[in-house]
């Protein structure tokens, strides 16, 4: 058969055809990038909050879902800076004695009651309220001298002392405003069922699974940074607990699973490799992932040993190997993406044995036992550092590279894996010398909440925040000033000192900046965001392609 | 044989296993099976009489390579026939009875399920019309109401009817060739001859019939032709009365010999009445609960005297309460009435505490030496468990005693250290007997003590016990229900029925001249051999 | 029809000794696991407000009283023991929900699993006994090892190879499965070192009622080696494992936490783990009494599985 040559016309074809094909893939492509409404989204963290009320005990997990179905009164963006949300304005009066705030009016919850000042009023109390036991906010909240609505509208808030950073309390997903109604019911159903104004409403809870929510359909209070208004997407979110980090992480690579909330370390480079994988790299603020020296007891009673141990430690090392790069050593007292962190202290105690050593025979311990351990009068330099039995096997295994270091310099850093409440009930007795801690707040006030002297006894005999032991008169007065002043300038040069007293006084050692490594899978997910009040993901712009 | 059929042509069959190691277990054997006709295999345990039997069925065992220059079955050449050729004959052509239907039957599914499988394996009949077969076959072996009884299992039958049962299971789908291996090994005297009448009538509905036996006196009862073995070999074959009657060979001479029968020589002369007898039983009664509650005499008003260096014969068939008599006497079990006195003081009704040091003088021994000696001890640990309770703790002085023992009993020294489960049935009751005398007992009761034992160790076991009784002036309370052997043994007889006395006295009166109509009809019932030409 | 009067009878009979037995049982795990708990360190009151909690006096003396935590020991038993009457398991310290809702909510998936384990465990057992058992030594070797070595595997380890070669790698299921599929992997990750406990003891039994003589009976009634081994041996050998299986169902219900977190399952495994470690009381309770139950409900279905397997037991058996 003879090869055809298209004529004229048929070129004139082609020609049309082409273009056409050319325009509609591009509009495809253009529409495929549009978000659209619909589907279900499934996001798998690894730990099950255990009370779905933001207030009622208030662990991570609680926080970092809280903004699914609460709005909060102030937004925070990447820089801090604080935005209106459900309070239109704020006034700040008194020296920062008194908050006006000025609330929004359209807004309802998704049980049909209204939001305004009453219903604020009535969150303040639950956050109060000692049955709630507010782990998150009544500790931050402890200077309220009174909350008054003065009208629907309007809600008048005064402090006993100024608080810099009342604010960013309320920017929280733990302060997300819940109605009134609901809370009335009491804990048991609250915590199963809470009721917000947010983008999604809490459709069931299936315990040790997962939580199921549904659009809510009258959704009209978005923050200012999102991407658009009404309400949201997906139609459906499906929140599960996977623990394994094995399974969550092939849940994400197979699709079963859209959005991984917490990243495990091994599978960080994996995930960067895929194509069809997206990588929120993120960490929280506030004070890194550390161990607290014990400073009520020997032998790090003597800041010269304190001082010893954290150059015998040497924790970036034990991160390259363990956590393959995924984590970022923390070498100061404060998290680097907290307002007013000092980079000057970040390595005042680089990994050197021969200063240990030095440090060590300054404080008499110059005996070595048959292991090569040191000895002082007979004593050994032991270190005792108990651990949760639920620590996790990447920690325990960078714990053990600290010993393997430290005995290098002739400590006998001893990791006590015990069950969960007798290593509270050893805290408790400050029965340590190494306890781990983290305080994760987008503000320096981490630093008062692990150092003030206040931290040092428990209400009633329990845990004591403060787990160093330090009471020292001087840096409680810096604690004390930062927040009472909203002099950038000035808070800068307190934190600044309040930052070096902890340094060099070797009070703790930090380990790592708590992580925040959310993935998600493009193929099933798109426009998965950041919500900077807790450094976790937001799904409300997040929608799911049709392919 | 003129007109009779040849229902199994066997020539020169040999038998040869090669695990554990190479043997010949049956050499050259050869014989036919006629119609009508029932061939007795007679020889002690491990002649290779069982052997031949399955051999007949393609089931010879394992391993075992078997020859011959001519094997038939119902004119079906079988040497070398596959597995699936044979099992078209087996059940259908030719069945299979064993010894003891406990085991032989599936106790725990019905007995219509056994005797029908049979059926249902060769697609004989349909589901509908099985179960009628299965009532014809039940009631072809004698079985009374047997849709009653085709419901229940082996274990619920009593021994009699269980052995019936199996009867029926093997001629449920009319085989020609019946072989019964041991049918009536440890059945009572009047079940015994049920179950060989059984097998004369099988014969003569034109069966054959091969029946493998140890005993002599079940050979004459009902064989019309007998082939003795001995180690693989045949010693002697032909019609079953020239062999008895005449027999040949030293070994079948042997063979007869060992039937226990009437007591050879003077028996005992009793002793002066004055001194105090061994024991002194009177009005002894138990109860046992029935299912439903009501209590059941098992035992009514025993009362009798042994007196020392005498045997005292209980017989009975099952059930009788002979067992139970026994362990009231060792003072095992307490009776719920009348009294039991060991020398002189009293036995019965007692603290434990207070028996305790006196019960060296009173032994037991049982039919199954083996499930009363703990498995994993040697003969060396239980001869000097039973020193160490008598009292002669010092091993050096224990062991030499264990030696003496077991000379005693015949034993050699070299199966000190050996497992009891590797003897023999006879070396095991040996080893029981040492076991009981080693405490110098006055008083050794007897249950069944051979009943479980081919008829040349049974007479050799029961000659030891006669030179013991002399040598050591014991006691004896012999409990059994082959006449035979009490007969042999016994100064004097008891009879039991049901629990109760049926018969007691010198044991020539009863022998010679029983009173009761059932000491008689037990009498009738036991195997006797013709009366030597 | 007298004879299935008498049956049903004793039957009832002894069903209702053993419900009687059973309360019994439950009494004393519940008591004995009372006095443990009273003697095990840690206040319930932290528990309850959490670690980190800040509580004024007046704060930790109202959730004493709302939990009921002032009254004395004995009160507080007579009053647990009067809840329990009543179907009412207490408050969680933890998350504040009933307790009986909590384990009711993991309640179905652990029995899923657990019964699909358990079918495999018996599948794999039963096939690896008839065609290995009461053959030639090289046979019953391999039968014998595999069931060495299947039940010395730990479950954690085989549920991490499977899921990671039949889930990640070849896709073939998928990695947080629901409804069957999902039941698949944990269920051979479970039931496989079961059946190597299964077949080690059914195997013995069952080559010893191969040796029976009914066994020689049965072969000289022309039936075939499958029709032995299946209708006549195997059933001599189900009773050991059906001992076995009443213990296996009270230990897969509550501890297979392992393979529920591989898996990411829900049950009760990982709810009572974690109810000890945080000395979550009222769970810890609810989950004993669970299992105590499952138990004596288990041993009464074993006790009816044993007499359908073994009637004698049942029936009179005449004097021989």
């Amino acid at each position: 058969m003879m090869r055809q040559v298209p004529g004229p016309r048929g070129r004139l074809l082609t020609a049309w055809l082409a273009a056409a094909t050319l325009s509609l893939s591009a509009t495809a492509a253009w529409a495929a990038d549009q978000p659209q409404s619909g589907g279900t989204i499934t996001l798998a963290t690894f730990k099950e909050p255990r009370c779905l009320d933001p207030t009622v005990g208030g662990d991570v997990p609680q926080d970092i879902i809280a903004h699914m179905f609460t709005d909060s009164l102030i937004s925070q963006t990447e820089d801090g800076a604080y935005h209106p949300w459900l309070a239109t304005s704020w006034d700040v009066t008194d020296g920062g004695l008194t908050y006006t705030f000025h609330l929004r009016t359209d807004v309802k919850f998704s049980d049909g009651t209204p939001f305004n000042a009453a219903a604020v009023k009535a969150n303040f109390d639950h956050w109060l309220d000692p049955k709630t036991g507010s782990a998150n906010i009544a500790p931050q909240l402890t200077n309220l001298a009174s909350v008054t609505a003065v009208n629907a509208a309007t809600l008048v808030v005064k402090l006993k002392s100024a608080n810099a950073f009342f604010l960013t309390t309320l920017a929280n997903p733990s302060a997300g405003m819940q109605s009134p109604q609901a809370m009335a019911r009491g804990n048991t159903l609250n915590c199963e069922s809470p009721v917000g104004s947010g983008p999604f409403i809490v459709q069931k809870w299936i315990h040790g699974s997962e939580v199921i929510f549904t659009r809510n359909p009258n959704y009209n209070s978005p923050p200012p940074q999102a991407l658009h208004t009404g309400p949201a997407y997906a139609d459906r979110v499906v929140w599960k607990v996977i623990a394994e980090p094995a399974t969550r992480f092939n849940a994400l690579l197979s699709g079963e699973v859209g959005v991984l909330n917490g990243l495990p370390p091994e599978d960080y480079i994996t995930a960067k490799s895929s194509q069809n994988i997206a990588i929120i790299d993120d960490f929280q603020p506030g004070v890194p992932w550390q161990v607290d020296l014990n400073t009520k007891r020997a032998p790090f009673n003597d800041v010269r040993v304190r001082r010893a141990f954290r150059y015998s430690l040497d924790a970036p090392a034990g991160l390259r190997s363990i956590f393959f790069g995924a984590y970022q050593p923390a070498g100061g007292p404060l998290s680097p993406n907290t307002p007013f962190y000092d980079a000057a202290v970040e390595h005042a105690y680089p990994y050197d044995i021969k200063a240990a050593d030095k440090l060590l025979d300054a404080a008499g311990w110059t005996g070595r036992d048959a292991q090569g351990y040191r000895t002082k009068n007979g004593q050994r330099l032991t270190v005792h550092f108990p651990v949760y039995a639920s620590t996790q096997p990447a920690d325990l295994a960078l714990y053990e590279q600290l010993q393997a270091t430290a005995k290098k310099a002739g400590f006998d850093l001893q990791i006590e894996k015990q069950d969960d409440s007798k290593v509270y009930a050893r805290q408790y007795s400050w029965d340590y010398d190494l306890y781990i801690d983290y305080w994760t707040v987008n503000t320096p006030g981490a630093l008062t909440f692990i150092y003030d002297s206040d931290g040092l006894t428990s209400l009633d005999g329990g845990y004591h925040n403060n787990e160093a032991g330090i009471s020292d008169p001087h840096l409680d007065a810096l604690l004390a000033a930062g927040p009472a002043t909203s002099d950038p300038a000035k808070q800068k040069q307190i934190y600044d000192e309040a930052q070096q007293i902890v340094s060099d006084d070797a009070l703790a050692a930090p380990l790592y900046v708590y992580p925040s490594i959310a993935a998600f899978n493009t193929d099933k997910v798109r426009d998965v965001r950041t919500d900077w009040s807790v450094h976790s993901v937001t799904l409300y712009d997040a929608w799911v392609p049709k392919n | 044989m003129s007109g009779a059929d040849t229902l199994a042509h066997v020539e020169n069959l040999t038998v040869r296993f090669q695990r554990p190691h190479p043997r010949t277990v049956l050499r050259d054997i050869s014989f036919t099976l006629q119609a009508g006709r029932i061939l007795a295999i007679v020889g002690e345990s491990g002649s290779g009489k069982s052997v031949t039997g399955r051999s007949l069925l393609g089931l010879a065992g394992a391993g075992a390579v078997v020859t011959a220059q001519r094997l038939e079955i119902v004119g079906q050449p079988v040497l070398g026939l596959s597995q699936r050729a044979w099992r078209r004959l087996r059940g259908k052509e030719i069945g299979l009875v064993l010894q003891d239907a406990m085991v032989s039957l599936d106790p725990l599914r019905p007995v219509a399920a056994e005797i029908g499988e049979v059926l249902a394996v060769h697609d004989i009949g349909s589901r509908g019309t099985r179960p009628a077969r299965v009532i014809e076959a039940l009631t072809e072996a004698g079985v009374p109401r047997p849709e009653e009884r085709a419901r229940q299992r082996s274990g619920e039958l009593s021994g009699g009817l269980r052995q019936r049962a199996l009867v029926a299971a093997a001629i449920a789908a009319r085989p020609r060739i019946l072989i019964a291996d041991e049918p009536t090994t440890a059945l009572d005297p009047t079940v015994q001859r049920q179950i060989l009448d059984l097998l004369r009538t099988m014969a003569e509905r034109g069966d054959a019939v091969l029946l493998i036996t140890h005993d002599m006196g079940v050979v004459s009862a009902v064989a019309d032709d007998v082939l003795v073995l001995k180690d693989g070999h045949v010693i002697e074959q032909g019609p079953a009365q020239d062999i008895l009657r005449t027999p040949r060979h030293a070994y079948t001479r042997s063979l007869l010999a060992a039937v226990p029968g009437h007591r050879s020589g003077p028996s005992r002369i009793a002793e002066t009445s004055d001194e105090t007898p061994a024991l002194a039983v009177s009005g002894l009664t138990k109860h046992y609960p029935r299912p439903d509650g009501a209590p059941v005499a098992v035992v009514q008003d025993i009362s009798f005297t042994l007196r020392q260096g005498r045997t005292l014969g209980l017989v009975g068939e099952s059930g009788a309460g002979k067992s139970t008599v026994g362990r009231m006497l060792l003072g095992m079990t307490e009776p719920d009435a009348g009294a039991v006195r060991l020398l002189g003081d009293p036995w019965s009704g007692i603290a434990e505490p207070l028996r305790r040091s006196r019960r060296a003088a009173i032994q037991m021994i049982y039919q199954d030496p083996l499930s009363s000696f703990d498995p994993r001890l040697t003969v060396r640990d239980i001869l000097l468990d039973a020193l160490h309770a008598a009292g002669l703790r010092d091993k050096p002085a224990a062991l030499r005693r264990a030696g003496e023992l077991l000379a005693q009993v015949g034993l050699p020294e070299r199966i000190i250290p050996q497992s009891p489960r590797i003897l023999s049935g006879g070396q095991r009751q040996r080893v029981a007997i040492a076991r009981a005398i080693a405490t110098n007992p006055r008083v050794l009761i007897c249950d069944e003590p051979v009943s479980a034992l081919d008829v040349i160790t049974q007479a050799q076991v029961l000659e030891l016990l006669d030179s013991l009784q002399k040598r050591l002036n014991l006691s004896m309370v012999f409990i059994s229900h082959d006449l035979g052997v009490i007969g042999q043994v016994s100064d004097d007889i008891m009879v039991l029925r049901d629990g109760q006395v049926v018969e007691h006295g010198a044991a020539d009166a009863i022998i010679t001249a029983p009173k009761h109509p059932y000491t008689r009809q037990l009498f009738e019932a036991a195997l006797h051999l013709p009366k030597a030409a | 029809m007298a004879q299935f009067r008498d049956l049903a009878v004793a039957g009832a009979r002894r069903l209702a000794t053993r419900l009687a037995s059973g309360l019994l049982v439950l009494w004393v795990s519940v008591t004995l696991t009372f006095l443990a708990l009273q003697v095990v360190p840690g206040d319930p009151v932290k528990i309850i407000a959490g670690p980190g909690a800040v509580l004024t006096p007046d704060a930790v003396a109202a959730l004493r009283q709302q939990f009921g935590l002032d009254q004395p020991a004995v009160e507080r038993y007579l009053h647990y023991l009067l809840g329990l009457a009543h179907g009412n398991l207490g408050m969680s310290y933890e998350s504040q929900q009933p307790v009986t809702t909590l384990i009711f909510g993991q309640l179905g998936s652990s029995v899923a699993l657990t019964l699909a384990a358990l079918s495999v465990a018996w599948i794999v057992a039963l096939l690896g006994i008839l065609l290995t058992a009461a053959r030639s030594p090289v046979w019953g070797g391999l039968g014998r090892g595999f069931e060495v070595i299947t039940s010395a595997l730990p479950d954690f380890w085989l549920g991490l190879l499977l899921i990671t070669a039949f889930s990640f790698k070849l896709h073939w299921f998928p990695a947080i499965g629901r409804g069957l599929s999902g039941l698949i992997l944990p269920a051979l990750a479970l039931g496989i070192p079961l059946a190597g406990f299964l077949g080690q003891i059914t195997r013995q039994s069952f080559e010893d009622a191969m040796a029976q003589p009914f066994a020689l009976s049965v072969q000289a009634r022309g039936a075939s080696d499958l029709r032995l081994r299946l209708r006549h041996a195997l059933r001599h050998a189900l009773l050991p494992g059906i001992a076995l299986s009443n213990w296996s169902v009270g230990w897969l219900l509550g501890a297979s936490v392992a393979i529920e977190q591989i898996f990411a399952r829900r049950g009760l495994g990982a709810l009572i783990l974690e109810a000890v470690q945080r000395r979550d009381f009222p769970i810890i309770m609810g989950s004993v009494v669970l299992i105590a139950l499952v138990y004596v409900l288990v041993n009464i279905v074993t006790d009816g599985l044993t007499f359908l397997v073994d009637r004698r037991s049942q029936a009179g058996e005449a004097r021989a």
